[in-house]
């Protein structure tokens, strides 16, 4: 633990003795993880039609484009007798605000990543495979409305590094992994530039409505670990530049230590 | 074969570990039940990433599951109710007596903080994060950390019922 000047202990012992000692049931915990297993896999399988939408979009390059998931807001007629496949378990707890996903990145290969803003507020993430080929997607709500970029508020968010499921599909491995990382940014910027293990990694910062006209800028950066890393996180970053389409800074963050 | 070993893998990581998760928990909820519920779910979703994680940190995986976790159910939450004791005020008889009231004053102390005042001060000096480390784990400024925790331990030390305690 670094250590603290006199003022800044902690005035109770947060270690105290506990008289019942924590038993978890690892049967429980087993057989709820095999069913989240089970949830991501039939989510994943369904996942090939929102990649089919996507599609389009990644053949013309287009970066940024949005594609409808749900209904902005519930239809007033009865579901239809087969409904709409596939409905990932995540984007169903979390359903999109304006009903779309965004297309964030088509790399590498056969994956996709989306990212949206939830009806709660709330900004989340999806990568997932087509086909499957055993892989399941990779999500995460990270962040809440208030860490949203805006008047008042930072105007970068720290960048959130994730292991990639998919690994196997990434080109060039060879001597580094490659890994994403996320991050909010605010809307006015068009590019953000982050320092990882001192080398600099650049990717477009695509806009995601938020509802009511607003948008939030979301990025995905690749990143590569060096080999002679033991491991990587987010305390690896050294800074974070987000630029506008003029090429001024909107944001900076770090260095962090 | 392998899915056996895979879950003796897990038990052992599980046994290792549980008791700081549920205490982490704790921490956060004030509720020993729910802690165990918030704990619990942590490890099910490692286990199903456990191909994934294993190779790596699956404390910290845990570790954001149960805060991510905690502040969802904040935020799912319709009503807010008042901070309470959220035991009696009376220690019980018995040997545990001493240490039980001194869980409670704690556990009462931290629930008059704020959610995320709790987190920080939990993550920063029970499972000894740095400020740095727990500003990426929650996606925050590392200045909001240090406030926060300054905030956070001004409010435990002009807590009345830990300075009566201090000087009884």
């Amino acid at each position: 633990m670094t250590p603290l000047p006199a003022d800044r202990t902690c005035p109770v012992d947060l270690d105290f003795a506990e008289p019942h000692p924590a038993q978890l049931d690892l049967d429980v915990i087993v057989r709820r993880g095999k069913t989240i297993r089970r949830r991501r896999r039939i989510a994943g399988a369904g996942a090939a039609l929102v990649a089919c939408a996507a599609a389009a979009s990644i053949v013309v390059g287009v970066r940024g484009a949005s594609f409808r998931w749900f209904p902005p807001s519930p239809p007033a007629r009865p579901a239809p007798a087969i409904p709409a496949k596939p409905i990932d378990a995540q984007v169903a707890g979390n359903p999109p605000v304006t009903g779309k996903l965004t297309l964030l990145s088509s790399f590498p290969p056969r994956w996709t990543t989306v990212a949206w803003a939830t009806r709660r507020g709330d900004v989340c993430w999806a990568s997932y495979r087509t086909p499957m080929n055993g892989a399941t997607e990779d999500y995460d709500c990270p962040w809440s409305g208030a860490d949203v970029p805006g008047p008042g508020r930072q105007g970068l968010s720290i960048p959130l590094v994730s292991p990639f499921t998919g690994s196997g599909d990434l080109p060039g491995q060879a001597g580094s992994e490659r890994v994403p990382a996320f991050g909010l940014v605010s809307s006015r910027a068009t590019r953000v530039t982050l320092t990882f293990f001192g080398k600099s990694f650049s990717a477009a910062v695509v806009p995601v409505p938020l509802g009511k006209g607003q948008t939030v800028g979301v990025y995905l950066v690749w990143l590569r670990v060096p080999a002679s890393a033991s491991g990587f996180g987010s305390s690896d970053f050294s800074g974070a530049t987000a630029y506008d389409a003029a090429g001024r800074i909107v944001a900076r963050h770090g260095p962090w230590s | 074969m392998v899915r056996q070993a895979e879950k003796d893998e897990f038990a052992s990581f599980v046994a290792a570990s549980q008791a700081r998760m549920v205490r982490l928990a704790l921490l956060l909820t004030g509720d020993r039940s729910r802690a165990e519920d918030l704990a619990q779910d942590g490890y099910a979703k490692a286990y199903a990433s456990w191909d994934r994680i294993r190779g790596g940190d699956p404390g910290a995986y845990v570790r954001r599951c149960i805060v991510n976790a905690n502040t969802d159910w904040w935020r799912r939450r319709t009503w807010r109710e008042q901070p309470r004791p959220l035991v009696p005020d009376q220690p019980g008889r018995g040997d545990m007596a001493g240490d039980m009231a001194a869980r409670d004053m704690v556990l009462r102390a931290l629930a008059r903080l704020t959610r995320r005042e709790r987190t920080v001060l939990a993550l920063r000096f029970y499972l000894d994060l740095t400020e740095f480390q727990i500003a990426h784990e929650l996606g925050i400024a590392p200045g909001t950390v240090k406030s926060t925790v300054a905030r956070g331990l001004s409010k435990l030390r002009a807590d009345a019922e830990l300075r009566a305690e201090a000087t009884s």
